[in-house]
């Protein structure tokens, strides 16, 4: 198997991670941001930040599904990426980002027992850093 | 409470038939980060993994992989 070539795909793969990582923090932590900002000059502004991190979000994943389907005519070479090692991590990361949401759950639990709190805020919010601790943690493991 | 030690002798091994990391990766069919996980210790392979880097070693399992009891 070519060296060069499983550690060219694995740095993709791991470019297209960060990369998802900031467009989604950008992307759907505007949306977060409108709900906290009443401003009226204010949402211009932030649609465009949004569009970038959609832009950034999109080419990553288009990026992503190109690398799968190249990978598709090797199996040798996709079982080379996909070893073990980032097995174990994948499920490592998700058990994290799975903390991560039962502990806000029981945070906004808490916190509605003494203030109201709006639903599609706790859903967002959830939302968001669940998905952010899955990618951050990734990011981590897969820097060894 | 018993404690055990997992050692390995993978960057021993490597040396003596001197290649490197990258090169032992494809040789087993994994990647870098996997054989530099487990060659400091950070991840203990699963048997068939440790089978093929002994197989490829041309030792026993046991030789390239240790566990003392302490």
């Amino acid at each position: 198997m070519e060296t060069s070539l499983i550690e060219q795909l694995d740095k993709s793969r791991y470019d297209f991670m960060k990369w998802s990582t900031i467009g989604w923090t950008i992307w759907f932590g505007t949306y977060i941001l409108t709900d906290f900002i009443s401003a009226p000059e204010v949402p211009g502004f932030i649609s465009w930040i949004r569009l970038l991190g959609w832009f950034i979000l999109i080419v990553s994943t288009i990026r992503f599904v190109k690398l799968k389907r190249e990978l598709n005519w090797d199996n040798k070479m996709k079982e080379a990426l996909d070893d073990e090692l980032h097995l174990h991590n994948r499920i490592k990361s998700f058990q994290i980002g799975y903390f991560v949401v039962i502990g806000l759950t029981l945070l906004f639990f808490v916190l509605s027992l003494y203030t109201a709190i709006p639903a599609v805020i706790v859903t967002k919010l959830t939302l968001y850093f669940g998905v952010l601790a899955v990618l951050i943690s990734k990011l981590i493991f897969n820097r060894a | 409470m018993e404690t055990a030690e997992f050692t390995n002798q993978i960057k021993v091994q490597r040396a003596m038939k001197n290649i490197t990391q990258e090169e032992l990766a494809a040789k087993i069919g994994v990647t870098r980060k996997t054989i530099n996980t487990i060659e400091t210790g950070k991840f203990v392979p699963s048997t068939i993994l440790a089978i093929r880097m002994a197989r490829f070693f041309e030792i026993k399992v046991e030789e390239l992989f240790i566990l003392t009891e302490k």
